[in-house]
Formats: structure tokens, sequence, C-alpha cells
């Protein structure tokens, strides 16, 4: 099986199998568009990612490495956040920090699932909250002068939701 | 160790405006308004990204629009209605609003050429336009140099009742490549013309998919003869004398997927020539004249790429007024003998009784999840075991009685996300039986048979339950308790209508509190 190798943003390197590694689309691209040879031992660059994160994306693409292709299905089901599967929620039982770096890592990886999944457990963090307790959660400085809150609140009241 | 992560920052602003955009996008509404109180920047996002604008709609009404009128309106919205309106002068806000807007709906308003024309002229964006019961107000006439642009991007447009020279201006504005039109064609109205829907059509046949009408003889006579148009969706309103001009129209569009006949009913074998004209068909309505046994098993042959049938048998029903309707409903038995829709996937039947065969034939259709049953039947015995609920997602369930329980032994129904049950009679303990039995629902929809036991059961059973309606259902204020600790877990909008049982005090709680939207009629 082959392998590449991937030097990270604090210079560790890790070498990992090539099917592994094209769970990421930037380095998919890398290897298949721009032609950038792995056989030659030199490690691919990610100079945006952080060692400690690499090991645990690497862990992540290791368990889905064999996932087929998810189906396009209509909004509706898209909307769904119920639907992350325990593994997964078990990998993002991390404190705040390592999931908003995973996200970036993710992003500049071009992950798409690992960003869905992401993307999910954070939805996950806001839903069934008021305003004042998604603050707290995110540590978010209410910005907004005193009274401001209930002007938008009573904005808002004016729109209809749409069928 | 934590110094040596590099330079990611903690807190929100480490994440970028697209990633949190991302999150955002799996947010409801009522999730959306949640996160634009908490700070500027995510308020930014929410607004920049139009994931709320483009759900929501401004709606005015019952207002003269001159120059005292100022807007409450201050999110970039995306769709405007106005309704029963004198608009006069909007010119001093109309062009904040109408940079962002894409949808536009007037109804029952009166304006002049002149007015209308200056607000199209600041929507640059709009790409739906609706007009219904339209009256001139002086000038009625246009200069050229106002009219001097076109409705670049506008691709759904309909009207309905409007004066000609509003109609005149509209064929000027609009570029000839409209997706959709739509046209309630009034015959009382004398001021509409029949062949301005014609042209209408005409202009835009290389581009329309999607046409929804009142035809007459001449407009189908019309529009048959348009040798480019290719519709995928049509949806006719026709009465009994346009059987046969519908028929020929079909001949001639053999590119429909979906097809909706309103307002008439058909011969069973008008619909079957009808499918085997179209070839393409995914989504058919239609009503039926009544047979005693109805087998479909022509029909879904002839269409075999079926995705959606609705269809509803249409038998005594002129005879029938509100208060006999029970007993005029004809029972039309539904025959499923050697159907076979491998592509089912929802499926809609009124005023047929399915005969034990319904079972069989629902669960060899491998991709159904949405069934509405309105059967007008006093007891339907194989109903619970017929019903493939395993599958599931959608259930509604109307005008019946299950006198027999539903089976203990079944279940979960870990699909179903939404359950409907209108004007059905069943006992409380059936319905704790098949609440309980189906433990993922979203939405649910309850008419009289639920009181404050089975909501408390509801509030406590369903974690996941964002929409709650209850139709005249013997609730009191000892509900209110449990509704507004369904509201601190997922219930984002309760719905009663006509909920009489409630105090005063109660319905204040329920309107003061910030947990979910409530609404009531």
């Amino acid at each position: 099986m082959s392998t590449i190798k991937l030097e990270t943003s604090d210079g560790v390197k890790f070498t990992v199998k090539t099917q592994v590694a094209k769970c990421s689309g930037t380095i998919r691209t890398m290897l298949e568009d721009i032609g950038i040879n792995p056989q030659d031992g030199e490690a691919i660059p990610l100079s945006n990612v952080h060692s400690t994160i690499l090991q645990k994306i690497l862990v992540w693409a290791e368990h889905h490495v064999d996932d087929p292709e998810p189906p396009r299905d209509d909004a509706d089901a898209a909307k769904r956040t119920d639907d992350i599967c325990s593994w997964d929620e078990d990998f993002l039982k991390v404190d705040q920090r390592t999931l908003f770096d995973v996200m970036l890592a993710a992003n500049y990886l071009d992950m798409k699932q690992l960003i869905a999944v992401c993307c999910k457990t954070v939805a996950n963090m806001i839903k069934g909250k008021t305003a004042d307790q998604i603050r707290k959660t995110f540590n978010i400085e209410n910005d907004f002068p005193p009274g401001d809150e209930d002007k938008i609140r009573l904005r808002n009241q004016f729109c209809e939701e749409r069928r | 160790m934590e110094a040596s992560r590099g330079p990611s920052t903690t807190g929100v602003d480490s994440l970028s405006g697209d990633i949190w955009k991302a999150v955002f996008r799996y947010l409801s509404v009522f999730q959306l308004k949640k996160v634009r109180l908490t700070c500027h920047a995510w308020r930014r996002i929410v607004d920049v990204s139009r994931l709320l604008s483009d759900q929501l709609a401004f709606i005015i009404q019952c207002e003269d629009l001159d120059r005292d009128f100022a807007p409450h309106c201050r999110l970039p919205v995306h769709s405007v209605s106005i309704f029963t309106s004198n608009i006069i002068n909007v010119n001093h806000w109309w062009p904040d609003l109408g940079a962002n807007l894409s949808h536009l709906y007037l109804r029952l308003c009166h304006l002049s050429l002149p007015m209308i024309a200056g607000m199209l002229r600041q929507t640059p964006n709009l790409n739906n336009l609706g007009f219904k019961d339209i009256f001139l107000l002086p000038p009625v006439a246009w200069n050229g140099t106002a009219v001097n642009f076109r409705l670049e991007k506008l691709s759904h447009f309909s009207l309905s009742n409007i004066p000609d020279p509003l109609a005149k201006l509209m064929r000027r504005l609009i570029c000839p490549r409209l997706k959709c039109f739509g046209c309630a064609w009034d015959v009382s109205a004398p001021q509409d013309d029949e062949q301005l829907i014609i042209d209408f059509i005409r202009d835009s046949q290389d581009t329309l998919t999607t046409t929804r009408l009142t035809p007459t003889v001449d407009i189908l006579a019309g529009i048959s003869s348009l040798n480019r148009l290719q519709l995928q969706d049509v949806t006719f309103w026709c009465n009994p004398d346009q059987i046969e001009h519908v028929l020929n129209f079909t001949r001639k569009q053999a590119s429909i997927e979906k097809l909706s006949l309103l307002d008439l009913a058909l011969p069973e074998l008008v619909v079957l020539q009808i499918c085997a004209n179209l070839p393409a068909l995914k989504h058919l309505t239609v009503n039926l004249d009544y047979v005693p046994i109805w087998q479909p098993s022509s029909l879904f042959e002839l269409a075999p790429n079926l995705e959606y049938l609705k269809v509803n048998i249409m038998g005594f029903a002129k005879f029938a007024t509100h208060d006999n309707y029970r007993e005029y409903r004809t029972k039309t038995v539904g025959d499923f003998r050697d159907c076979n829709a491998p592509r089912l996937r929802e499926i809609n039947l009124t005023d047929i009784y399915p005969s034990t065969n319904l079972l069989s034939f629902l669960r060899q259709c491998p991709n159904l999840h949405t069934v509405l049953l309105d059967l007008a039947c006093d007891d339907f015995p194989s109903l619970t075991s017929t019903l493939p609920l395993g599958q599931l997602r959608t259930l509604t369930l109307r005008s019946l009685t299950i006198l027999t329980p539903w089976p203990s032994n079944l279940g979960p129904y870990e699909n179903l996300r939404r359950l409907a049950l209108y004007h059905v009679r069943t006992s409380k303990a059936t319905l704790t039986q098949l609440l309980t039995a189906c433990p993922n629902l979203e939405e649910l929809v309850l008419c009289w048979i639920a009181g404050d036991v089975q909501v408390r059961l509801i509030c406590e059973r369903f974690a996941r339950l964002k929409q709650l309606e209850l139709h005249q259902c013997p609730i009191t204020d000892r509900s209110v308790d449990a509704l507004l600790l369904a509201g601190g877990r997922a219930l984002e909008q309760l719905t009663l209508h006509g909920c009489f049982g409630l105090s005063r005090a109660g319905r204040a709680r329920l309107q003061n509190t910030t947990k979910f939207r409530f609404v009531e009629c």
C-alpha cells in the first residue's frame, strides 16, 4: 500500500496511507492535478495545520476511509442534525477550541464530510438556547447597546415566515 | 501546551464567516432569529448570508402607502407582499427595500402605472412577481423614458384580474425568458384578455417550464399550437367542457413531468389516456369520477415513473353540504391488485376505501415515505396492520375511526417525523399506543382527541418535537406547564385552533414565552 508524507506547521512529519490522505480534497488535488509525486519522499507541507490537530483528523479519516459518497438528498434531510453517528459524536467530544481547530483544518484540507459533522455538532450547541445562553456557550460578548436587543426582537416580529 | 498550538485564537473569532454560515445553515428560522440577537458579528453573518431573509416575508396590509408611511421592517428581506393597500407614493423607502428584493406580490391594491414602473425599476433583482385583483389610480398612461428598462432577472410571473394597461406595461418590461407563468383567468372579469395570456406564453415559449392556469378553450387551443413550448410542470383549474382540449394539449406536451388537474372530475379512461400521452410523468394530481371499484394497476403500468400520486374521488360531492357531507360521501373501493410502482414516494388518497391488498402494494414500494389517507369510514380494521409505518416519514389520516387497538408489539417507527390525525376518532388508549411507537416525531397535528393527559405525554416523550398543532382539543391550563417545558427543548412553534379550555391567564403565559412561536386561530 502506497504512503505519502505530510508535514505540519510545527514541522512534524506524518507518514500516511495515500488512500487515507485522499479524504482531503486539497491533498487529492495536489496529487492528481498538480502532479506532486509522493514517491519522491518529499513531504507535502500543510502550513495551516498543527500536528496535534492533524493527528486527530487522521484518526477520523482512517475510520471513514471506506465511507460511500453521501447521497445528494433533498434540502429537508440536509437540515437534520440528529444523524451524527455515535463514533463521530464521541470523536467530537472535545473542548471548544479543539473543535474549532478541527473545523478550520478540515476546511483548509477540504474534507466535506468532516466539516458537515462538525457544523452539525456546533449547530446542536446553538439549538434550543436563548440568545443569552448562546453567548455563554461560546463566550461571546454582548456588543449591542442596552435596549437594542429588544428593538431587534420587535423588528423581527413584523416579518412572517414564508411557507 | 496551549501556546504551542500555533496562531489560532480561542473563541468564535477564530472561525471565518463562511464556516459560521455553514453552521447556521442547519438552523431554523426560529433559531436564526436568536443567533441574530447574540452579537454584531453574528448578526452580520446571518444578514449577509441571507439564510434568514430568504425565509422571511414582509407583509404590508391595509395601508395607505403615501408620504406618511414608513415600513417597520429593517431586515434585508427577500420577499414583500402588499395586500389591500393604496400605493400612492413609496419613493422615500422603496429603494432601500427593493435593492434586495427577489419576490414581490400585490393583491387587491390600487396603484398608478408610473408608480409601479418606478418601483420595478428599483427592484433589479426581482425574479418572482405576482399581481392579483389590481385597480388603477390615475394617471393610467406611462411615458417611454420611465419604462426604458427590463426586469432582467424575472423568471416567475403571475397575473389575475389586472387591468389591460398594466398587462401591456408588463409585456414591455418582462424579458421573454420566463420559466414560470401563472394566470387565473376570470370569466366574470371582462377586462382579462385571452390573447394577452397566450402572448405572454408565446413570448417565453423557449424557456417556459411551468404554468398554472385557469385556461379557457381558446387559451388551450392557442398554447397547444406553440411548437417550441416544452412544459414540465402544469397545473390547470378547468371545467368538464375542457376535457377533450386538455387531452389534446397533453398529446402536444410529452415533456410534462408534473400534472395537476384541479376542479374537475375525470373519467378513469381519460386519466389513462393522459398517462399514455406523457411518458415522463412523475407527479400526478387528479380527481376521478365516481366508480364503485377503482383498480389503479393500469395507471401505474402506463406511468411507470410515477413518484407522487394524489387521487380524489369526486362522487356525489356536489350534493353534499357541510351537514350531510359524511352520508353523501361515496365509497369507492380501491383494489390494488397487481399494482407496481417502484418509484412511488408519496401517495395521497381521498374517499378511496382500500381493500386489504393495499398492504402488499405499499410494502413493495421501496421508496414510499409519505402517505395520506382520507377514508370517511367508520372502521377500517386492517388499517393498523396495513400501513408500512416502519418506512414512512410522514403519515396523515383524515376522517376515519380506528376501533381496533394499535398492536403494541409493532414499532418503534423510528423514521416517522410527521404525524397528522384530522377528524380521527379513536380511544385515548389507542392514541397513546400509537404515539408511544413513534419516538422521533418532529411535527404532530391532532384534532379533537388530545386532552391534558395526552399533551403531557407528548411534551415529555418527544424530545425532538418542533411543531405541535392542536385543533379543537379539550385542553386546559394544566397543559401550559407541559407545553412550556417542551419549549425549553426542541419545540419551536405551537399552534392552537379553537382550543377554548384555556383561561386568559394560561393563554397569556403561552403568548409571553420566548421559547417558541405561539400562533392562535
